[in-house]
């Protein structure tokens, strides 16, 4: 936050005061039930339910879902409504709830954050290879009327979550304005405010400014914003929590008291902060991923005011995060619960997203194209459609709005499908600041003439710091050389794609440092990616990293959106003879001390040099058309006609005879010429039985032996003939004629082998 | 003017009380100490009766762990006559410690009083 010159002025008046408080968001319960479905089941979306205390009327889609063994329990589960009415209820795809009849259900007046997956099913009324793709469980891709991947939103903002005291006769009032929001399409938005306990209750335009509220409680802030021009739509949730003061008439609705917080830190690195509290009061109420709010009274000198803080007119909200999963301890003996607070990207972190892949289009006409895909459609195609993290976050990109024509993620968290895609796609990241707004931005090192472009905050110099910085200085580059190169795309309209290249310092390398390459960046042009490759370079070399406390409640200084504190050290203040004069630094990190005993607040901060690097050279991609040589004739080869050689194959017929008699039986017909190369022959008690084999071109007409004298079967081991010039000519049949049988013979086998 | 305790004249006055010297959070750029606001309070007693270290005793009980008081005490930087006394309000007690006993009294009784808006 950029302070006014008499803000400065305020701001380093002696001595600092800071008295913090802690507020744990309890969303009221708007209705309870009792499950009421026998065959409800593991994996059930649907159910009924009855026993209801409250009202349905104000249950609102992406709300939350208690699920437990008795009212207002969640032992069994958790998750995300669907659809609500006063018998059944719809809610998102699970496997993680055991289901039962009788389970109790308690619907809270929160919406969480959660992952929204799509489902893929095949469609029953079309052919085989067809599908029909879910945006949610039950909401279709929708290419003719509600067009989602054309029909594009907005990010909205509508500010933190909020807690504050009552003040004696003037409640509480809070500011509200939606002007961060933007749209990523074009058209005017309009804007509906629903304030729960505040007056005005309602309100229609951008800014509605100051809310009053005279009740403690906890609150909901909803926030609709319509894109007039498109109709796209999107609602977004602020939870407001009302205090009494300690000692107020009629007073006792107070925030947590006896707490301490050891080290609030965070850095752009990890993408926000997180905090240890500790609490000696009772809240076993506490759940995983609680809303936690910490705000302050502020002095500088004599004067009670609150300076800093992103958010407009909400400098008294220190910290807005949630409570992490698996972090809330007891300690009975200390009868004390401590717990670990994140900003919302560590949220964002515990949930797993799914893999996505998206392509530009003129006109979407399936689930997996956009209309004319763009950076922050991206973004917003993945937070809108595949989180609810803009139920409950706001959101700026502030980036350009260059085209890509692909946008994937892979099946990894929602951090890291987001701030990857920056770090990729532009070389930028996903910060919270510490009232909880998320940034996605281009990172500082790869901002263009930053020095000048960037805010500056302020100019911090020995009146500011408190003992002795740590300057830390390289004497040696890090990266000796650093290549980068991407692709800009037109659109879907023309197609038209280049590739760039370019590296920094030049051709030659420079003396000292490790080789980096970088690519797949979405680019402009490439005189972009030489400034971008030099100022990347330069970053990663820069010399200065700066370590220091700063003497108080410096609160207007932040992680992120990018900005430069202007540094002063004089060439006396170091033995190493450094001189600073107004030189930019960046914050990257802060970590902050609070004694509540004391009420001393003041920040340990790591700033970053700011470098503006000289332009990388461009690198020639070799062209697409390849000049090919022409080939040499290669003169015909005439084959000569010649015959393939009949590679013989091998087969056999058997007769296998029991108590065999004078007479005929007639075995295979042969279609192809054969030869028979053996015929083998033997018979099983009695004497012997006498046969040949006939060649008979019909079945019922006598034909020739195939062996001139007639063939013997005796008892012995058996017999084997080779005839000589065996030849069954094709279409004959084969007929094993028994011209006598001596004995009882009670067996009688014949097997001819053929070749042909 | 005596020492007070929400309004409440201690039943034995301290047998010295004095501002506490703030310690320092740190030291600016340009040498000069870095101090907190609040400052601190401590009273004294060498030899305490039993009322008063149970009355002592009490007003910590009443405010625990998360109430404040309104202490009478000198006040800090008095410019004017010698035994002005001030009432600050939202100050916090320590709980008050207590030496040996000596035939039912209580010796070397202390009382800490911080976060004391000056």
């Amino acid at each position: 936050m950029i302070l006014t010159s008499s803000e400065l002025v305020t701001l380093r008046q002696r001595p600092h005061r800071t008295d913090l408080f802690l507020s744990i968001y309890k969303p009221t319960i708007l209705i309870q039930g009792q499950i009421n479905d026998a065959s409800i089941a593991r994996d059930a979306i649907t159910g009924t339910y009855d026993n209801i205390t409250g009202s349905y009327l104000d249950v609102e889609e992406g709300m939350t879902l208690l699920v437990g063994t008795a009212p207002t329990l969640s032992d069994v589960g958790k998750v995300r409504i669907q659809f609500f009415n006063g018998t059944s209820f719809v809610v998102a795809q699970n496997s993680d709830i055991s289901w039962q009849n009788g389970l109790f259900i308690t619907v809270l007046n929160y919406v969480d954050i959660w992952t929204v997956f799509p489902r893929i099913v095949q469609d029953p009324s079309g052919a085989p290879d067809e599908v029909i793709f879910y945006k949610d469980y039950d909401i279709p891709y929708d290419p003719i009327t509600l067009k989602q991947n054309e029909i594009l939103g907005s990010f909205p903002c509508a500010g933190p979550h909020r807690a504050a005291f009552l003040e004696a006769g003037t409640g509480s009032n809070l500011y509200w304005t939606a002007e961060d929001t933007e749209t990523v399409s074009t058209g005017t938005l309009g804007y509906a405010w629903e304030f729960e306990g505040g007056t005005p209750s309602t309100s229609a335009i951008e800014t509605p400014g100051w809310v009053n509220y005279v009740t403690p409680g906890h609150y909901k802030t909803k926030l609709t914003v319509t894109n007039l021009a498109n109709g796209g739509i999107d609602v977004t949730y602020r939870f407001v929590s009302i205090y009494d003061r300690e000692n107020a008439v009629g007073g006792g609705d107070m925030p947590i008291v006896k707490w301490d917080m050891n080290n609030l830190s965070g850095s752009r690195a990890e993408g926000g902060y997180n905090a240890s509290i500790k609490v000696w009061e009772h809240i076993d109420d506490i759940q995983d991923n609680s809303l936690v709010v910490i705000f302050a009274d502020d002095w500088y000198g004599n004067t009670e005011i609150s300076l800093g803080g992103n958010a407009k007119n909400c400098s008294k909200i220190m910290f807005v995060g949630y409570v992490m999963k698996g972090s809330i301890q007891y300690n009975y003996r200390e009868s004390s619960a401590e717990f670990t607070i994140g900003s919302v990207t560590e949220l964002m972190r515990q949930g797993t997203g799914f893999g996505i892949s998206c392509d530009s289009v003129v006109t979407p006409t399936t689930w997996f194209e956009i209309q004319d895909l763009n950076i922050p459609k991206a973004l917003y195609h993945y937070l809108r459609w595949h989180s609810t993290v803009l139920k409950v976050t706001d959101f700026q990109y502030t980036g350009d709005a260059r085209k890509k024509q692909y946008f994937d993620t892979d099946n990894t968290s929602m951090f890291d499908a987001i701030d990857n895609f920056l770090r990729t796609c532009l070389s930028g990241e996903l910060v919270t600041d510490r009232q909880g707004k998320l940034w996605a931005e281009i990172s500082m090192g790869t901002t263009h003439d930053a020095p000048t472009i960037v805010p500056v905050t302020m100019i911090i110099d020995k009146q500011d710091w408190m003992d002795e910085p740590s300057i830390e200085e390289k004497q040696m580059n890090d990266v000796g050389y650093l290549e980068m190169g991407g692709v800009s795309y037109d659109g879907p309209a023309t197609g038209i794609f280049n590739t760039f290249m370019s590296e920094a310092p030049g051709r030659t390398h420079s003396n000292r440092g490790n080789v980096e390459r970088i690519e797949g960046l979405t680019l402009i042009d490439q005189a972009q990616l030489n400034n971008l490759t030099g100022d990347l370079f330069a970053y990663k070399n820069a010399k200065y990293t700066v370590t220091q406390n700063l003497i108080g409640n410096y609160r207007n200084i932040d992680i992120v959106p990018k900005e430069i504190c202007l540094l002063n050290v004089g060439v006396n203040d170091t033995v190493r003879g450094i001189r600073f004069t107004n030189k930019p630094f960046h914050p990257i990190s802060m970590g902050w001390q609070w004694n509540s005993e004391k009420s001393s607040l003041y920040p340990n901060i790591v700033f970053n040099e700011v470098t503006n690097g000289i332009g990388g050279a461009t690198e020639q991609i070799p062209a697409e058309t390849i000049d090919v040589p022409e080939l040499p004739t290669v003169p015909v080869i005439i084959i000569p006609p010649f015959n393939f050689p009949i590679i013989p194959v091998m087969k056999t017929y058997t007769w296998v005879i029991n108590t065999p008699a004078v007479g005929g039986i007639p075995g295979p017909f042969v279609s192809n010429n054969k030869i028979v190369s053996r015929i083998d022959f033997y018979c099983v008690d009695g004497t012997s039985v006498t046969f040949n084999i006939e060649k008979r071109s019909l079945v019922g007409t006598p034909g020739a032996n195939i062996v001139v004298v007639d063939m013997v079967a005796s008892t012995s081991n058996g017999v084997s003939i080779s005839p000589s010039g065996g030849l069954i000519p094709n279409m004959t049949w084969l007929w094993l004629d028994i011209s006598g049988v001596d004995g009882a013979v009670t067996n009688f086998v014949v097997t001819m082998t053929v070749v042909g | 003017m005596p020492y007070k305790l929400n309004g409440t004249v201690l039943l034995t006055q301290p047998t010295a009380g004095g501002w506490i010297p703030r310690e320092t959070l740190g030291i600016d750029g340009n040498g000069h100490a870095i101090y907190p606001s609040l400052r601190e309070f401590e009273m004294i007693w060498d030899l305490i009766d039993l009322d008063t270290s149970n009355q002592l005793q009490n007003f910590y009980d009443t405010v625990s762990n998360t109430g404040t008081v309104t202490v009478d005490l000198p006040l800090f930087n008095d410019l004017g006559a010698t035994g002005t006394y001030h009432t600050y309000s939202g100050c916090v007690l320590r709980e008050p410690e207590f030496g040996q006993y000596f035939e039912y009294n209580r010796q070397e009784a202390k009382l800490l009083i911080v976060r004391i808006r000056t």
